[in-house]
Parts: structure tokens; C-alpha cells; sequence
């Protein structure tokens, strides 16, 4: 039995957890209290994230052959990605890459597609923009959430982000009143906030944006929000805050999803489409694309060649042409930056399967 | 052999490596290099002084990385003994808190005490990190990362900087303003777990020796070892002494006793504050997963929360479940209370509970042999 501090990998948040483990596996987690951040406080999802993830592993690669998923040889497999890599140009290849890859892993995968002068990359970063493009913005980090004296949130922040809830409530306990708005009436957040705003559509909210809020807006105050329903909803929200001088703290949705900016476009959904609308062939990393879909019809089906890298079988990488298994987040050491910008390293928990290989190796090999 | 005796390191190393002469770092490794166990479970710094973790050690060469006491390491190894290593010869390090939760397992037949050496320690109580670090800003004015060690003595937190200085203030005075120890450490009452093998502290002890109690026949076959082997050596204390550490031991009893007629009678919280307090609940089972008693086979707090939906949960059916199913077993440790993400004072309605049973019934958590009556293993 090891016990070893990491970061959790399910939110931006960027918690500390300690994770147990036992015979070469990861079997538990244990409080990490002196981590700044959540001091050994986890949430239900970034406590149990360390058994989801390793449902559907995939540890050899794998081909599609007349329609089925078969193993096959590392060789074979990089042999044929690169043939049709070959036979392609730079133009007609796309990588997606996702918010939850360290930022070295970024810096190998940025490397590649520069080295062949690949354009079409990015990823989805459910409707937040690039935060380089708002220099003059005032972004809240969590002591200032300690000194603020308003709080207003959009989003369920307290039940889906729990360890900046947990900030809420300290400003809570200090006097600081809190407003929320959300979809829906009732919510965990909604009954921890003195005043709760229901709305249909987050974009009609902000052009009506309630004088009740707008009034107590100042520049101690923090707008948190972790929905948008498109780009243009954060420009609108960027007008409230700047007529009000308040701080803002957008709670992205992946671990490295503030990092992965540093590197990539991130892309709505329409951009995303484009991208994939563009090219022949699709590389994948850790990219669930399906999962983004909410209905729209996302179609992976018509490429020359479909590239999966990734740590599972899921509703994407099941349907690619090759899937190229890599190592799970406590298998591999590097750094996440949070919502807040904060960068924090973690270490190995424990060794990859021998017949994964890591980002860094595959990048190398195409 | 006397009940009581002094005990220090034969080695040098350890003797100024370990907190009061490394006695108990220098019998876990006549364990391990004896074989009669195959592995300790203890406390190991992380990172530093703050970041005290549990370690499983086979290589007895790795002992000494042990040595010391870190006062920021409100850890507990019970649940770690029952999930990964009920099946190995095992010396623990135990507190109070954990020593009682340990009695509370082996009583469920979570593992077998037999093959367990439990060395006790003295305990004082423990202080959260974060707010540990804070604390020495705010009232020692010092940067933590300065301070190479920290002890609880003469009513003092007492830290020791690199360049050699001492630093004390006064736990009344830093408890008042609400820093210092976890507030469940303040109301603990149990500072000499006796349902260990042998305990061990500084109350009473010459210095560079560690004052022991021994208690069970293993643990006195084990100081006889170990003093054989060369280990350790071992002298008797004075009447004095003896006298001294009951009178410390009252002392912090009776602290106790004072915390916890403030903290559980006049200012536990109102009804309309747990109403405040429940609200808050995300329900993410934080705080029955780190108990270490409630160890129900099939948890029947899943089945509550079946259907997830927009609506908040009614955390007092969940609370219900686990003050029926373990409150009259809750030890006090204020593990709940720490991993609440949303801050609910948790472990103060558990205690204040287990404090009504043991009225009704006399049955003391952690310390009493058999299970009480009504304890039927049916609901486990
Ligand atoms: C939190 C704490 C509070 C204490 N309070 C008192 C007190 O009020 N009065 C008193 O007489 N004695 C107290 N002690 C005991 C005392 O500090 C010495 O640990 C004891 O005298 C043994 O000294 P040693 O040199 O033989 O131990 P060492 O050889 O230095 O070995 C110390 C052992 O304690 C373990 N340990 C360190 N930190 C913890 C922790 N947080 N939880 C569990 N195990 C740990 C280590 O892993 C190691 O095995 C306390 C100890 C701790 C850890
Ligand atoms: S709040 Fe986010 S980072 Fe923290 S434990 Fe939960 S999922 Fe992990
Ligand atoms: S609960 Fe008691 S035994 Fe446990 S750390 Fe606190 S004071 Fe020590
Ligand atoms: S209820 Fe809380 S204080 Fe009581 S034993 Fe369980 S974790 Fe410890
Ligand atoms: S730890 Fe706190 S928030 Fe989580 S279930 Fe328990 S009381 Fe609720």
C-alpha cells in the first residue's frame, strides 16, 4: 500500500487528493489536507474519477478491420497512420485534442502539428474563449473570493464545481451576500443564495440583465460562472463586468482546460464542426467528441483515416479506423493549470501497462 | 517488568532524529529486522512538516524516515488496517483516535488484533495544516516554511526555526481567536490510549526519553525484545514522574471536559443552523467514506439517492441513516468534519450523540470491550 499526493484530473478546479495504491493499482483515495486549494476536502466525482476512468480501458491497439475492432502490433499500427499521413496534405489533416492533456503534453502535440505544418487544431472548450484576447479583464482568483463582498453565480456551482462552493460559503459565513441564477429554480446553489434569478436563455438574461444585480455590482465583487450557452454570451458578460468594474472567475470545464488555451484553439461548437467539416484525416487525443454533441448530429464516419489516442474505449474512439492506447492521468507525471491560472505539477502514481505508450512516444513514431 | 518505564534509542541517529529519543522509530525497526512483523504502518512526512502522510514499511532501513511527531497530520490509519493490509503481521503508530477506531473495527471482526502490535502515543491533539500555516503568519509572525518543528508543550505551541530560535504562544490564547487545534482535539478526551500494547509520550519523561506505559503481555514481551536485541534501553521513572504525567493527564482531561460542554451543550449549534447547515449538503458521501466505523457491508444510503434529479437532496435522511447505523460507535476523530467540502461541524452531532448513549447505556466508543446489546451486525 503507497499513498501518493496528485492533482485531481475531473474539474478545473485543480484540487489536491491523495490516491492509495495497491499492488501496481490504484484502489483508493485519501485526504490530501495540506493542499491550498481544497485542504483534503474532495468531491464525490473527484474522489470516485480514479475508478470511472479505468472502465473500458484499452491497453493494446487496436484496428478496424472489415468493420470490427481487432488488436494489431504497435508496428503495424504506426505503419499504416503514417502511409495515410503520407498521402495526404498538411490541409486535409485535423487533430482534437482535449482540456484534460498536461501542458507538456500540449507542447509535444503544438510541436508535431507545427513541425508538418498542420493548422487544423484545437479543442472544445465548451463555449469559453481565449482568455489572452481579454487582457483588460479583471479575473478573480480564489483569496479575492475571501475579500469580495458580493458574489454573484451563474451556473451551479456549488453542486458542480464543490471546492469553489466551498469558497462561497466562507464568504457566506463572513457576512458576504451572495445572488445566483440558473436554468432551473431550484438548485443546491439557488437554496444558498439570498436572492435566486431563473432563466430560459442565458443570452436573453444578459441583454435584460435585472438592475437588482447590476446594482450591487462594484469592483469587489466576483461574477463565477461555469456555463455559457455560446462565445457571444461571454463578450455580453464582459460588458456587465466592465461597466461595473467587478472581477470575474470562469470555471472552465477540464483540468487543463485554462492550460490547453496556452497552446490551442479553443473551439465552440460551430468551429468544431468546420474543422472536422475540412479534413480527411482525424487525430483524436483523449478527445470524446460524441459527448459533445447534445443532439447535433457530429459525424466521424466519413474520414479517409480516423486516429483514436486514448485511455478507453468510448463512443468516439470506438468508431476509429486505429486506436493507439496511451497512459491514464496517475500513470503519467506533468503539470495542469487551473481555472485560475495556477500552474501545479503532479508525480506518477503508478506505471503505465507495458503495451501503452505515452503521448510523447507516439507523437514521436508519426 | 514495571508498568512504567523510560525508554530511548541505542542508536545515535535516531535518538536525534525521533521526537523524545526515537524509542518508538527504534522498536519498529527491531520489528522489522527481526521479522515478527512484516511491515508498520505510520506517518511519514510528505513534503514537510505539514504534510504528514501514512506510510506501509517493509525495508527496515526505511524506518528512519519516520522519526519525529508532526503535530499538522490529523491522519487516521484504522480503515487503511481493514481495506489493504488485514492479512500482513502489522506494528501501527496510533493515536488515541485511531487506537479507538481500531477497538471499534477488531469488535466488527474487520481484522484480527492479534496480528497487530499498537503502539500508542500520547496525544494533545492535532492542527489542520493550511490553517496551522496561517496561524504561524498571523500570530507568530513567521514564514512557515521556516519553522523545522513544531511541538505542543506547557500549554504552548512551540515551533523551532532553521537558524535554531524557539517560538511559543499560548493555545488559550489562539483557541479564543479560533486557531489552533481541530476543534474535535479540543473536546477529545482520551490523551493515554490504553487499548494499545504499549504507549509512549513526553508527559513525565527525563529529556531524550520516552515515558511508557506498558500495557499488554505483547507489549511487554515486546520491550523485553527489543531491550534484548539491543534496540533500545529502558530505566524506571520516578514516583515523581509518574505523578507528574497523571497530573497533565487530568489536567488535559479536564480541558476537554470544559470544550465540550461549550462546543456540544452551550454553544452547539440552534435548529435553525443544522437547518443552514443541511442545505449546504452536496451529498457526496465525503463524510461516511472517511469514517473509519461506518463500514456498513451494503450502504443503505446509496439507495436514498437512487434517481438523481435538479432538486437538492434531503441530507437529513442521509444523516438519519448513518446517526442510526454508527453515531453510538462515533470516536471523535473529526475525520467527517474535515473532508466536508461545505464546512458542516459534522463530527459535533455525531459525538454529541455517542456522548447520550454512553449516558443511557455506558457504552464508550473506541474503549469498552464488547459491542453494546442493541448493535445488531444484521444492518451492517
Ligand atoms: C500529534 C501528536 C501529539 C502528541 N501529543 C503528546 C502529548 O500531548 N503528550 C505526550 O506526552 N506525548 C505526545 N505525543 C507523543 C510524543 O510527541 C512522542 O511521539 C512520543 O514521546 C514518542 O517519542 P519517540 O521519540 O519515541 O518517537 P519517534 O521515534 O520519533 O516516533 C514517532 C512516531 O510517531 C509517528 N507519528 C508522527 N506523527 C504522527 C501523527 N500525526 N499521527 C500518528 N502517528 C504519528 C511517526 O510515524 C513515528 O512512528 C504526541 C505525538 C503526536 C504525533
Ligand atoms: S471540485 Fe473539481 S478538482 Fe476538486 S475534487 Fe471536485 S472534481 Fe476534483
Ligand atoms: S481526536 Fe484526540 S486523539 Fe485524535 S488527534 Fe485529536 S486529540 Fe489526538
Ligand atoms: S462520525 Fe465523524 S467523528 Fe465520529 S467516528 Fe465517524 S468520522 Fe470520526
Ligand atoms: S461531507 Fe458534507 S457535503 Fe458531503 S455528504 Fe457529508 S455532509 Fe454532505
Amino acid at each position: 500500500m503507497l499513498i501518493k499526493h496528485t492533482i485531481c484530473s475531473f474539474c478545473s478546479v485543480g484540487c489536491g487528493i491523495n490516491l492509495i495504491s495497491n499492488n501496481g493499482k490504484v484502489v483508493g483515495t485519501y485526504p490530501y489536507k495540506k493542499h491550498p486549494i481544497n485542504e483534503g476536502k474532495n468531491c464525490l466525482r473527484g474522489r470516485s474519477s480514479y475508478k470511472d476512468i479505468q472502465e473500458n480501458r484499452i491497453i493494446v491497439p487496436h484496428q478496424k478491420q472489415q468493420n470490427k475492432l481487432v488488436e494489431s502490433s504497435w508496428e503495424d499500427a504506426f505503419s499504416l497512420i503514417n502511409e495515410s499521413l503520407k498521402s495526404h496534405s498538411q490541409d486535409e489533416i485535423g487533430i482534437v485534442v482535449s482540456g484534460e492533456l498536461t501542458n507538456e503534453e500540449n507542447a509535444i502535440i503544438k510541436n508535431f502539428a507545427e513541425s508538418r505544418g498542420i493548422k487544423n487544431i484545437g479543442f472544445y472548450s465548451h463555449n469559453f474563449p481565449n482568455f489572452k484576447g481579454y487582457d483588460d479583464l479583471s479575473f478573480a482568483n480564489y483569496e479575492d473570493l475571501k475579500n469580495a463582498n458580493f458574489l454573484f453565480i451563474i451556473g451551479n456551482i456549488i453542486v458542480d464545481n464543490p471546492l469553489i462552493g466551498r469558497r462561497v460559503f466562507m464568504a457566506k459565513d463572513n457576512g458576504v451576500p451572495v445572488f445566483s441564477a440558473d436554468y432551473s429554480d431550484l438548485t443546491t446553489t439557488s437554496i444558498n443564495s439570498d436572492k435566486h434569478f431563473k432563466f430560459f436563455s442565458f443570452s436573453d438574461f444578459l441583454d435584460e440583465f435585472p438592475n437588482e444585480i447590476k446594482n450591487e455590482l462594484n469592483k469587489d465583487s466576483i461574477i463565477i460562472f461555469n456555463i455559457l450557452e455560446s462565445i457571444d454570451n461571454f463578450d455580453k458578460l464582459v460588458e456587465i463586468v466592465k461597466k461595473s468594474n467587478s472581477k470575474i472567475l470562469p470555471v472552465l470545464p477540464g483540468s487543463n482546460s485554462f492550460g490547453t488555451m496556452n497552446y490551442f484553439l479553443p473551439l465552440d461548437k460551430n468551429e468544431l464542426k468546420e474543422l472536422l467539416s475540412k479534413i480527411k484525416v482525424l487525430i483524436t487525443v483523449e478527445a470524446d467528441i460524441l459527448t459533445y454533441d447534445d443532439g447535433d448530429n457530429i459525424n466521424l464516419h466519413n474520414f479517409d483515416s480516423f486516429i483514436a489516442i486514448d485511455t478507453s474505449l468510448n463512443g468516439t474512439s470506438s468508431i476509429a479506423d486505429t486506436i493507439l492506447p496511451t497512459s491514464l492521468w496517475f500513470e503519467k507525471s506533468g503539470t495542469f493549470t487551473n481555472t485560475v491560472g495556477t500552474n501545479q505539477s503532479f508525480e506518477k502514481v503508478i506505471e503505465a501497462p507495458e503495451t501503452t505508450n505515452s503521448i510523447e512516444h507516439i507523437f514521436s513514431e508519426l | 517488568m514495571s508498568k512504567f518505564l523510560e525508554i530511548r534509542s541505542k542508536n545515535k541517529d535516531i535518538c536525534t532524529l525521533g521526537e523524545c529519543g526515537g524509542s518508538i522509530t527504534s522498536i519498529l525497526q527491531y520489528l522489522l529486522e527481526t521479522k515478527v512483523v512484516d511491515g508498520v504502518l505510520n506517518i511519514k512526512k510528505y513534503d514537510d512538516i505539514y504534510d504528514g502522510v501514512p506510510v506501509f514499511i517493509t525495508d527496515p532501513k526505511e524506518i528512519l524516515e519516520t522519526a519525529g511527531s508532526l503535530h499538522c497530520a490529523p491522519t487516521m490509519v484504522a480503515d487503511l488496517i481493514s481495506e489493504y493490509l488485514d492479512d500482513k503481521k502489522l506494528a501501527v503508530v496510533v493515536k488515541p483516535c485511531d487506537a479507538m477506531a481500531i477497538n471499534e473495527l477488531v469488535k466488527r471482526n474487520r481484522f484480527n488484533s492479534e496480528n497487530l502490535f499498537i503502539i500508542g502515543l500520547n496525544c494533545g491533539g492535532t492542527l489542520m495544516p493550511e490553517p496551522a500555516q496561517r496561524m504561524f503568519e498571523l500570530f507568530y509572525d513567521l514564514n512557515p516554511e521556516d519553522i523545522i518543528k513544531e511541538e505542543i508543550d506547557k500549554g504552548q505551541i512551540i515551533v523551532l526555526l532553521k537558524d535554531g530560535t524557539e517560538k511559543g504562544v499560548k493555545i488559550d490564547e489562539l483557541e479564543e481567536k479560533g486557531w489552533g487545534r481541530r476543534e474535535n482535539c479540543q473536546r477529545c478526551e482520551v490523551k493515554i490510549p490504553r487499548n494499545t500494547d504499549i504507549v509512549c509520550g513526553n508527559w513525565g519523561a527525563t529529556e531524550g526519553w520516552t515515558f511508557t506505559e506498558v500495557i499488554s503481555e505483547k507489549g511487554v514481551k515486546l520491550i523485553n525484545d527489543a531491550v534484548k536485541d539491543g534496540f533500545i534501553e529502558s530505566k524506571t521513572p520516578s514516583d515523581k514522574q509518574i505523578e507528574i504525567r497523571a497530573k497533565l493527564e487530568k489536567i488535559m482531561e479536564k480541558l476537554a471536559d470544559k470544550f465540550q460542554k461549550k462546543q456540544l451543550n452551550t454553544e452547539y449549534p440552534s435548529i435553525e443552523k443544522w437547518d443552514e447547515y443541511w442545505n449546504r449538503c452536496i451529498e457526496c458521501y465525503g463524510c461516511r467514506d472517511v469514517c473509519p466505523i461506518c463500514w456498513c457491508n451494503e450502504c443503505e444510503i446509496e439507495r436514498f439517492f437512487e434517481n438523481e434529479s435538479l432538486t437538492p437532496p434531503d441530507p437529513l435522511t442521509f444523516q438519519g441513516v448513518r446517526l442510526t447505523h454508527m453515531s453510538f460507535s462515533c470516536i471523535n476523530c473529526g475525520q467527517c468534519e474535515d473532508v466536508c467540502p461545505v464546512h458542516i461541524p459534522l463530527s459535533k452531532i455525531y459525538y454529541k450523540a455517542q456522548k447520550n448513549y454512553r449516558e443511557n447505556t455506558g457504552y464508550i466508543a473506541g474503549i469498552t470491550d464488547e459491542l453494546p446489546p442493541l448493535y445488531s451486525p444484521e444492518n451492517e
